[in-house]
């Protein structure tokens, strides 16, 4: 629209000069005709060049209102149909982030599981060889401590008679009562 | 179900168990003894099972019958042996945690020393925890008592642990 105003501008002034030039060029014959001196020329010259240089400008002013008229609704619809695009353009980014959070909460808790099922199991792994541990000592543990606890180790018969000796003081400090 | 029996007839299959392992193995016998009933054959118990009783069930059941305290019957003997069941199912238990997995005769020693205590027969619900070093621990009635070295073995078997792990 602004190169069409452009070309258009200068066009309607060479108009205006083509159509001065020729009106003069009429006017000058008539001059002839009717034989005017030289001075009445001159203010006749003028007059008409005003009255031309007046319509012309009319003219123009007229083309050039029209064509930013055109220019207006040209851009207001090019405007219309930028937001009608952008307004679509906007819904579909909406919906492609909204996909790609959608997608990308399920990435996430997936990949939170697979971390948590891999954590859980390295856990149970390290616990179970942990109480591996534990259980291949176990003897050296119970002695060790029964040991540090009594300090010496006790045969079976021992250990019934103290279990008798703890039903003694059970009785004494009235358990069973 | 109300007893209709001497008690004196089920105190011995009674006195024949001490743990709660024992007493599994009573009832299981007993519910055997009973699938034999009802199958056309006169006599007692003991006769209708014939070699399909078990030898310690048998030799008690064959004194009760001796004793006349069984009554005769399918009927009779199937109310006998549910009333047996009714009977061992109340006797009370008695917990206990020991050092060391007690033998037979020590169970059964402990079981006496338990029920003249506790004033009647007990049942021993054993539990076996070496960490416990010695003594027991006996949970009864709702009482809890701890007559072992369990809390003085804690500490040494912490530190005992954390040294295994750490190697």
């Amino acid at each position: 629209m602004i190169e069409l105003l452009l070309i258009l501008g200068p066009v309607l002034m060479l108009s205006v000069i083509a159509l001065s030039v020729v009106v003069l060029v009429k006017l000058s014959k008539v001059e002839r005709q009717i034989g005017l001196d030289s001075l009445a020329s001159k203010k006749l010259k003028s007059k008409v060049a005003k009255r031309i240089q007046d319509e012309g400008a009319q003219i123009l002013s007229s083309q050039l209102q029209k064509a930013v008229d055109d220019f207006s609704r040209d851009l207001k619809g090019h405007f219309t149909n930028l937001t009608i695009t952008a307004s679509k353009q906007s819904q579909e980014l909406a919906s492609y982030i909204k996909d790609q959070q959608e997608s990308i909460l399920k990435e996430s808790q997936l990949l939170v599981a697979n971390n948590l099922a891999k954590v859980s199991g390295e856990i149970e792994s390290y616990k179970a060889s942990q109480l591996k541990k534990i259980d291949s000592s176990i003897h050296t543990i119970v002695s060790a401590v029964a040991k540090e606890v009594l300090g010496r180790t006790i045969s079976l018969s021992e250990h019934e008679d103290l279990v008798k000796r703890a039903l003694e003081r059970a009785k004494k400090s009235r358990f069973f009562e | 179900m109300k007893l209709q029996f001497s008690e004196s007839a089920f105190v011995p299959f009674a006195s024949s168990v001490y743990d709660t392992a024992g007493l599994a193995r009573l009832m299981g016998e007993i519910d055997g003894v009973k699938r034999l009933l009802f199958r056309g054959e006169e006599g007692t118990i003991s006769q209708k099972a014939g070699t399909f009783l078990p030898a310690g069930f048998g030799a008690i059941l064959m004194d009760i019958e001796k004793s006349g305290l069984e009554s005769a019957g399918d009927s009779n003997q199937m109310r006998f042996l549910e009333a047996l069941e009714e009977y061992l199912g109340a006797l009370p238990l008695f917990k206990i945690s020991l050092a060391f997995e007690p033998s037979v005769t020590f169970g059964q020693t402990l079981n006496n020393l338990v029920s003249r205590n506790v004033g009647r027969k007990v049942i021993l619900d054993v539990n076996v925890d070496q960490f416990i070093i010695s003594g027991a621990i006996l949970e009864f009635n709702g009482k809890y008592g701890d007559y072992s070295l369990a809390k003085q073995a804690d500490e040494v078997i912490g530190k005992t642990a954390t040294q295994i792990l750490k190697n």
